[in-house]
């Protein structure tokens, strides 16, 4: 085990010492800031909260098991639908919710709605019923014919 | 809470897995008792899937046996001793004040990023949560995490054979629990960061305490650092394996004939960083290699052995996974033509020159410190910089991975390395600390150097 004595450290690198000690502090200082900073700017930046709140009442109605489609009024080439359908997944999880490109049409579907639109026109479009809107945009859809 | 009790098992576990197979003193057997622990967990847990047992009171019979036969195992082991405590008042002791304080500046950091984002950032929803949210599903839905379907089949967050060591530890405390608690994912990353900030720290405190404060301090300011630590990513989980293997390896070259246990050590590092990321695989290669060429056979199979649980884990899993990666080619005649396309070396090049840029801002940017530091210092004698300069091996070896990925990628590629350089960066950065600081002489021989150069040209 090396030692380094006080005696041993001369002048000029203490001087190297305190440089590096102090700007490094300060650079810790100005990460600190720039975090205070984007966490004032962007609080749940990808919706993640938001969404675990909104989905939460229909979790309570569908299995974990469940797969599901997904239907919005977001355009999958916008670049906001990556972040809503993944929050909305993620939230949903275990339960899988297929993406736009899966031809897949499962029992059930999930709605995610950015705005006030004819839900059940929505659903129609897709061969899905209405069966429960929960509020915020959330909608739940069974397949047309199930009941 | 009882996640709580699961995490003080595989601490505790890995703490005395990492006592037997690492000759670094008390703190450092603490940081890779973070990585042995957090990796035979995921590891056990992911063979309980398999074997459709992952029901929770057998997960804790598990978490139980893993504590209880590292403990077994280890109870005996010698520990190397810490470095001596400096002086309040010495050089080092005011270095260790300084370090204290970036850690407060780091703690005050990570707080304000978790409480605004308590899921982590976009990998963590889009790959490494979700995925541990799947398998947390336990026996019926746990292979809805290799599936190219859960990310919603898009380039970005679909990766079904990606490794899981992050998601299956995540998910095994989420089935004690039966919850899905945001606080046991950033317990899981604050406990990874402090580990990697020890072992650089205990790694070099054998050389010089004042060295090792140094280093820490740089890493403790190193912004990208910091800004990974509340994302819940796996890439600090990758620096630590990184950097576990080298220090390990570097301990092991030291001996003659190199331990078993470091050897078997070094290799369990390997495969966990194999475990963790794609990037981790050509790492493990390139080690495997250099133990061949520096360590002869007898290094070579030791450090295999160490690392084969963690490889064949990684290996059923590629072969479990269902789908391919978007952003890979369909064909050797694609990823040819991309490869060959010069304007695509020199984009990749350059964004994996500005992630390193942005490790810091400039005005205390850690390139920057370490120069200073070299320059004040200076470096040992090249002959002993050469007999280390095979560690660096692998660390190139897991930049020209990505650099691959790179050129032949089919996503945007000015987004693909938007997304991802920085956190390469992230991810060797620590070892290559380690290795600079390896390369400087200590302070006590510095100043003998400075005493005899002013001796001379009176």
């Amino acid at each position: 085990m090396a030692h380094d004595s006080v005696r041993s450290v001369d002048g000029r690198l203490k001087a190297a010492f305190a440089a590096v000690a102090f700007l490094a502090t300060g650079s810790a200082l100005n990460s600190y800031f720039v975090s205070e900073r984007n966490a004032a700017q962007f609080p749940d930046t990808y919706g993640v909260e938001r969404a675990q709140v909104r989905f939460s009442p229909l979790i309570e109605r569908v299995p974990p098991n469940a797969v599901l489609a997904y239907i919005t009024d977001v355009d999958p080439a916008q670049p906001t639908f990556a972040a809503s359908f993944l929050a909305a997944q993620y939230a949903l999880a275990p339960r899988l919710v297929l993406g736009p490109t899966s031809s897949q049409k499962p029992e059930w579907a999930v709605g995610n709605f950015s705005a006030q639109v004819d839900y059940s026109a929505a659903g129609r479009a897709r061969g899905y019923d209405l069966v429960s809107d929960f509020g915020s945009g959330v909608v739940l859809f069974r397949r047309s014919g199930n009941r | 809470m009882t996640w709580i009790l699961a995490l003080i098992l595989t601490l505790v576990g890995g703490w005395f897995l990492a006592r037997r197979l690492c000759p670094v003193h008390r703190s450092g057997v603490a940081a890779l008792g973070v990585l042995f622990g957090m990796g035979a967990v995921s590891i056990l847990f992911f063979l309980l899937l398999v074997c459709n047992l992952a029901q929770a009171p057998v997960v804790w019979a598990m978490l139980v046996a893993f504590a209880v036969g590292s403990a077994a195992i280890g109870w005996r082991s010698p520990v190397v001793q810490g470095a001596t405590r400096p002086g309040l008042f010495s050089v080092t002791g005011m270095l260790a004040c300084a370090l204290a304080l970036t850690v407060v500046f780091l703690t005050l950091d990570v707080a304000t990023s978790i409480r605004a984002n308590p899921a982590g950032e976009w990998d963590a929803m889009a790959i490494w949560n979700l995925r541990a949210r799947f398998l947390a599903g336990g026996p019926e839905l746990w292979q809805r995490a290799l599936l190219a379907e859960s990310g919603g089949a898009m380039a970005g967050a679909s990766h079904p054979g990606y490794p899981l060591l992050l998601s299956s530890f995540i998910a095994a405390l989420w089935r004690v629990d039966g919850s899905y608690s945001d606080a046991v994912p950033v317990a899981a990353g604050v406990l990874i960061a402090a580990a990697v900030l020890l072992l650089l720290i205990a790694s070099l405190a054998r050389r010089s305490l004042a060295l090792a404060v140094l280093a820490g301090l740089i890493l403790g300011s190193t912004e990208l650092y910091a800004a990974q630590i509340a994302s819940q990513n796996s890439d600090l989980l990758l620096a630590l394996s990184f950097l576990g293997a080298i220090v390990l390896l570097d301990a092991a070259a030291q001996a003659e004939p190199p331990g078993i246990a470091t050897l078997l050590g070094a290799g369990c590092a390997i495969g966990l960083a194999a475990w963790t990321k794609n990037e981790g695989i050509p790492f493990a290669a390139a080690v495997l290699a250099v133990t061949l060429w520096r360590l002869r056979w007898r290094g070579f199979g030791f450090t295999l052995a160490g690392a084969a649980p963690a490889l064949i884990a990684t290996v059923v899993l590629k072969l479990m996974a269902q789908g391919s990666e978007r952003v890979l080619p369909q064909s050797a005649g694609e990823a040819a033509s991309k490869f060959a396309d010069p304007s695509r070396w020199w984009q990749a090049f350059a964004g994996l020159a500005d992630a390193f840029f942005q490790l810091g801002p400039i005005w205390a940017h850690p390139v920057l410190l370490v120069a200073l530091l070299v320059f004040t210092l200076r470096l040992i004698p090249a002959q002993q910089i050469r007999s280390r300069l095979w560690l660096a091996i692998p660390i190139a070896a897991a930049l020209a991975g990505d650099f691959g990925v790179y050129l032949i990628t089919t996503a945007d590629l000015k987004w693909h390395i938007g997304t991802s350089a920085t956190r390469l960066a992230v991810q060797v950065w620590p070892a290559i600390l380690f290795l600079a600081f390896c390369c400087l002489r200590v302070p006590s021989d510095a100043a003998l150097i400075t005493e005899r150069w002013k001796k001379g040209s009176r």
